[in-house]
């Protein structure tokens, strides 16, 4: 609970301190093991402060300047890979948040955090040895890699060939495979798209408030767009016809090459293209990071609302209540139609979104 | 009928093809970024008509004429653009385009 102390500024240097001294939210006590305490005391120091200051909203303005020097220094110094700028300002970071820690009862708090911690390793180590003797069970009953009579070999893409057409209606059997057979394979693709946006706007929205004057100049360009007529005079004529393109690759999916992930590609190329020719205040009126997040999340339930089954069942592919139709015709295949439109929403707005996170808030 | 189709189509593809190989030579042969974006937006763009060109003349339906007519317009409209922003950006920011080319004051 002192100041820093001459080893806390030695270990400060070191990734693992920046680390900890960079996550408010994880008690440096989880992620190193209380054992190492000849070199840990610097880090107990902050982990503790950092707990024992989310409960305390008067020094929520010192403590995030404090920690703002904390980290541009720690990470300088991790860079020049020297210790004398880190030093410093861990030491002024110090006094302004000792006055929270005496009233919390400071040995409960950092007792309750160790044992949690050490449950945490004892569970994940039960879980890591429980999944690896599952997995060591299931390969034991494998056929041979790679023999030339494996069912996955023959049988199953002879079933998708063969049977393809009357069991999903698709003409296109890429389509069936990938939105009925193995819908629940495309549901996990798409979630990872999810999982990148939001892990994006988690990461970026911590440095959305660092706004220079470089930045602003910048910030000009993004609002107006690309300064030069014949882009913008081109963009403006292709824009609509690129976008339509997209929509015709999405929705065609079950009948020729395409399908979502290639229409939502186009759609998504096509918002960036028109947010570099016409900035930001143009692709705002119907492309916003809120709504296309919005749409991204929608489209993703509805997926799995449609699918549900699926998912339940295995992936084991039970009868839909949807008809096939005639085969060939643009209201057919079942559920694939729409599959096939919330996967082209989930893609599009993970490109545009990701694109924008990234000219918007700069890390 | 049917003969002279082949044969200016034909002709119109391989002047085609044609102006494609010079346009891949000079892109290896050329030193400098502009000489080369010069070569990539002109020759490419010419040539890729003059294959649309020829192709039209061995359909028979007007589908296909049509589909390859709009190919043509998309080339022509956005591959000048597109090499247009990129010889924009190198004027920019290029120091040395003095050594490389005469350069007069832009307005």
């Amino acid at each position: 609970m002192s100041i820093i102390s001459e080893e806390g500024k030695k270990t400060l240097t070191s990734f693992s301190d920046w680390v900890s001294a960079n996550s408010p939210d994880i008690p440096a006590e989880v992620v190193y093991p209380p054992k190492k305490d000849d070199h840990g005391h610097g880090h107990d120091d902050h982990g503790h402060d950092d707990h024992g200051d989310a409960h305390c909203d008067a020094h929520e303005e010192a403590h995030e300047e404090a920690h703002e020097e904390l980290r541009s220094s720690a990470y300088e110094a991790l860079h020049a890979s020297d210790a004398p700028p880190a030093a410093p300002a861990a030491v002024t970071a110090q006094p302004k948040e000792k006055e929270t820690v005496t009233e919390e009862g400071p040995m409960t708090e950092r007792t309750f955090v160790r044992t949690l911690g050490a449950g945490y390793r004892l569970i994940a180590a039960v879980c890591g040895v429980l999944l690896a003797i599952i997995l060591l069970v299931t390969v034991a009953f494998l056929p041979r890699f790679g023999s030339a009579e494996n069912p996955a070999l023959n049988e199953v893409s002879r079933r998708y060939l063969e049977e393809g057409l009357t069991d999903t209606g698709a003409v296109n059997t890429v389509a069936g495979m990938i939105l009925d057979y193995r819908a629940f394979d495309t549901l996990g693709e798409s979630i990872v798209l999810f999982t990148a946006t939001v892990t994006v706007i988690f990461l970026l929205q911590q440095s959305r408030r660092k706004n220079d004057e470089a930045r602003a100049l910048e910030e000009e360009d993004l609002q107006q767009g690309v300064r030069s007529l014949p882009a913008r005079v081109v963009i403006g004529i292709a824009f609509p016809f690129a976008m339509l393109y997209g929509i015709y690759v999405v929705l065609n999916g079950h009948l020729s090459p395409g399908g979502g992930f290639s229409g939502g590609t186009i759609l998504g190329g096509t918002l960036i293209l028109a947010h570099l020719a016409f900035g930001e205040q143009y692709t705002q009126r119907f492309a916003t990071i809120t709504r296309c997040t919005g749409i991204l999340s929608v489209a993703l339930l509805v997926y799995m609302g449609l699918k549900s089954y699926s998912v339940l069942t295995g992936a084991n592919g039970m009868e839909s209540m949807v008809p096939l139709g005639t085969p060939g015709s643009i209201f057919s295949a079942g559920l694939i139609f729409p599959l096939n439109i919330c996967v082209g929403l989930v893609v599009a707005c993970t490109m545009f979104t990701l694109y924008s996170l990234f000219t918007k808030w700069k890390a | 009928m049917e003969l002279f189709k082949l044969i200016v189509g034909s002709v119109f593809i391989f002047t085609g093809l044609f102006i494609f190989g010079v346009a891949t030579i000079g892109l290896f042969r050329f030193r400098y970024v502009l000489n080369r974006i010069h070569v990539a937006a002109k020759c490419d763009s010419l040539a890729a008509l003059f294959v649309c060109v020829g192709l039209m003349f061995f359909s028979s339906s007007p589908g296909p004429i049509i589909k390859l007519a709009v190919i043509a317009c998309f080339i022509w409209l956005t591959n000048p653009v597109a090499s247009h922003l990129v010889s924009k950006i190198e004027v920019e920011t290029n120091e040395n385009l003095e050594d490389e080319c005469k350069v007069e004051e832009l307005p």
